[in-house]
Parts: structure tokens; C-alpha cells; sequence
């Protein structure tokens, strides 16, 4: 073997080297194909866009604030899903995928979380001001309006959107629904969504909504009720208790919200710090 | 940095990064990762202290997603399969080359994948001649002990 050839290819090459570079060789990294499908006689100016696009090409992928097991989800990717999966949006709630969806995030900044439910069922749990999350669906527009609901569609564009919690605003060949807490809308592409109606099977113990009833509760009972509610679910951390909520002291739900479910990322909404 | 200055340093450590990844990842997966190695760098980029520490801080950055890669592997697996519905060929030279020691592992990756020569790989990896010699002399050494007969065949 010839050492000159394993350090700078120099002197006879050494058979069992050749071999090795032309066995691993196939894993070379191959960077991205400059586009030269301009003749060289082609202006300046065009050779300069050339240039902006091959470094365009080369940007690093912007990411969105979304997360799948801590891991940044980059913008205009399309994430296929092949098994139960928990996305976390910025900080503002989650989402829960079945097997088989595809999605993409396609804005993500404060104020607009925006995402294409291309295929698929999902969850979601969003604590935002209204408008700020978006899901576009062939057959519709959600506008979510701060609150939890299910959503599935297919690849024909037929789907259903079910609210668990809060508000959601659809809008679908240009006619509007509000959904509530409990209703439902089936979609179809093409066409309005249908009248929302009532979902027989309403879970009305989630404790997203016990918070909001505790913070909404105009009356100590009102409170009370929420709360006992919310405890019988979620045992209350130290501090928090009940005379709290009796007195209305509104900062129990910033001390109540790391123990509940609502995902390990998401952040205390602002809508519970006024 | 700007993206054209970042560009540079893509261009001049990319061949790195795709080293390191190779001799600890599914090729099949080393694409989407040196993607996201590099887009973790620009995220980061107000902790390169010093432009000159770009190679050893990328390089710091695909260690570190390849071991989130086997730590994650299983949750992940939805994400990396995004563009890959490539089939994987064993391998046994890759395989071999994967269970060497770091140092060597990554030396002979630069040397037999990326095709670079010894002065090139110190510069790159900022260690001196000598220990290059030394991870390319004893990493074959190793390799060969590890393959024989499917290097010696020819």
C-alpha cells in the first residue's frame, strides 16, 4: 500500500484504495445542480439573477415555530404522518394527527400560524386570539376563533369539522358558518359547508374549558363549580386552591396551568394574563 | 452573516457536515439532515462567536443531530420519511466504516467519500498533518481488520 496515495493521491495507486474510493465514493456529497440553462452571451444582469436564485435555492429552509417532538417544522414542507402524532404550534396550543394525514405549515409567525390540511384528521387545542391560527382545507377555510375542534377531510375534498370547544369560523365557497362548542359542519369541496348542527357524543369535561369557566364565572358559585370541576380532573398544584377561585383571584389560573394536559411546550395564553 | 456570506461557509463545509453524517446515519437520510444541520446553523448563527469557528461549531451542530436522530428516531421517523421512500442497500464497507472510532470514521469519510486529500482534510478539520496520517493510517488498519476478505476481493 502506498501511503503517498492515502495522503494526497500522489505515486502508483494502490488497488485496494481505488477500491475503496470507488465504493464509498458513491455517497459523495452531491451539492445542489447550478442551473446553466442560459447561454454565456446572455446579459450580465441576467447571469446576476442567476446567482440571486442559486443562493435563493441554497438559503437555509426558513422554519415555522411548530414543533414535532421538539424538532422545528420547516415552512411549505409537506409532513406526512403515518402514526399518531402531537404537533405543538408556537406556543399557542397542539395538534393532535391520526395516521395518514398530510399537512404543511405554511406561515408562522406572531399573530399568523397558518397551516394546509392537505389529507387526513386531526385534533387541535388552540388557546390564541381569534384569527391568529388558519387551517386551509380544499373544501374550506378555518378560522380558528380560540378553541379546540377535530377536522379530517379527504382527498376528494369531502370532510367534517367538529368544535369541543369555543368557536370556529368556516368559510366555505364564500358562505360563512359560525360552529360552537358542540357542533358540527360537514364539508364538501365546491360547496358550502352544511348547517352546523349538534354532535351527539359532546365532551364537555375538557379542562380547557373548565379554565375558561373559571375564568369567566361571574359568581363565587360560578367559580367554585369550575374549579371543583377542573379538580376532579386535575388535582391542583400547591397554592392553588379553592377559596382562590371564590375570591376571584384570576392569577390561579396561571398557577393551575402547568399540571393541566395541554402539552408540555405551550405557554400560558395571553388572553388569561389581562 | 448574511445569506451570501452564509452561502460561503455552506459551500466550503458542506462536504463536511455530509462526512460526519454519513459515518453515523442511514444514507438515505443524510440528506434531510445535512439540510437541517445547516438550517439549525443559520437559526443559531448569534451563537457563532467567531466566523472562523464556522467548521468545528457546524460540525459540533451534525454530531448532535445524529444523535437526536437515534434518540428520536422512532417519533421522527414521519418526518425523515417525508422525501424518502428510497430503499436502503446494506452496505458492508459503509457499515464497517460506521463502527469505527470517531476520529477515525470521520477522517477516512472525507478521505473515501468526499474524495479529499490528506492537506485538505487538515485544513478542513483544523487538525494538524500528523493526526491525520494517523486516523487515515490506523482507521484503515482497522478497516481492513474489520472487512479483509470484501477488501482484499477484486
Amino acid at each position: 500500500m502506498s501511503d503517498n496515495y492515502l495522503w494526497d493521491r500522489t505515486r502508483t495507486p494502490d488497488p485496494e484504495l481505488v477500491r475503496l474510493e470507488q465504493q464509498l465514493g458513491k455517497y459523495k456529497f452531491q451539492p445542489a445542480p447550478r442551473k446553466r440553462s442560459f447561454p454565456v452571451w446572455i446579459p450580465l444582469a441576467l447571469a446576476a439573477s442567476i446567482a440571486a436564485l442559486t443562493i435563493w435555492q441554497l438559503r437555509p429552509q426558513p422554519l415555522s415555530n411548530w414543533t414535532i417532538a421538539d424538532q422545528p417544522i420547516a415552512l411549505n414542507k409537506t409532513i406526512h404522518i403515518d402514526r399518531e402524532t402531537l404537533v405543538h404550534v408556537a406556543s399557542i396550543g397542539r395538534l393532535r394527527f391520526a395516521p395518514g394525514a398530510k399537512f404543511k405549515v405554511t406561515r408562522s409567525e406572531p399573530g399568523h400560524q397558518h397551516m394546509d390540511l392537505l389529507e387526513g384528521k386531526f385534533d387541535a387545542l388552540i388557546i390564541a386570539a381569534p384569527h391568529v391560527f388558519q387551517v386551509n382545507t380544499l373544501p374550506a377555510k378555518l378560522d380558528d376563533l380560540g378553541c379546540a375542534f377535530e377536522v379530517s377531510v379527504n382527498q376528494a375534498g369531502s370532510g367534517r369539522v367538529a368544535v369541543t370547544s369555543g368557536w370556529l369560523h368556516v368559510n366555505a365557497k364564500g358562505e360563512e358558518s359560525l360552529v360552537r362548542q358542540g357542533y358540527e359542519v360537514t364539508l364538501a369541496k365546491g360547496k358550502p359547508s352544511s348547517i352546523p348542527r349538534r354532535v351527539e357524543q359532546h365532551d364537555d369535561n375538557d379542562p380547557l374549558t373548565f379554565l375558561q369557566q373559571l375564568w369567566r364565572a361571574p359568581t363565587p358559585l360560578d367559580r367554585a363549580k369550575a374549579f371543583d370541576q377542573l379538580a376532579s380532573q386535575f388535582p391542583p398544584p400547591p397554592g392553588v386552591t379553592r377559596q382562590r377561585a371564590l375570591n376571584g383571584d384570576r392569577s390561579i389560573v396561571k398557577d393551575y396551568w402547568p399540571v393541566l394536559d395541554l402539552g408540555p411546550n405551550i405557554s400560558l395564553p395571553s388572553v388569561f394574563l389581562d | 452573516m448574511n445569506h451570501a456570506e452564509f452561502e460561503v461557509h455552506y459551500n466550503r463545509y458542506s462536504r463536511y457536515v455530509h462526512a460526519i453524517l454519513m459515518t453515523r446515519m442511514p444514507p438515505a437520510n443524510v440528506e434531510d439532515a445535512l439540510q437541517e444541520v445547516f438550517m439549525e446553523a443559520w437559526r443559531k448563527l448569534h451563537e457563532l462567536r467567531e466566523d472562523a469557528n464556522f467548521g468545528p461549531w457546524v460540525a459540533a451542530i451534525a454530531r448532535h443531530k445524529t444523535a437526536d436522530f437515534f434518540r428520536r428516531k422512532r417519533p421522527l421517523e414521519p418526518l425523515l420519511d417525508v422525501h424518502a421512500a428510497r430503499s436502503i442497500e446494506p452496505d458492508p464497507i459503509l457499515d464497517a466504516l460506521q463502527k469505527l472510532p470517531e476520529a477515525y470514521r470521520e477522517t477516512l469519510a472525507l478521505r473515501f467519500i468526499e474524495g479529499m486529500t490528506g492537506p485538505e482534510i487538515a485544513e478542513m478539520t483544523g487538525l494538524t498533518h500528523r493526526s491525520v496520517r494517523v486516523n487515515l493510517n490506523r482507521g484503515l488498519a482497522l478497516l481492513r481488520e474489520m472487512l479483509g476478505v470484501q477488501i482484499d476481493v477484486r
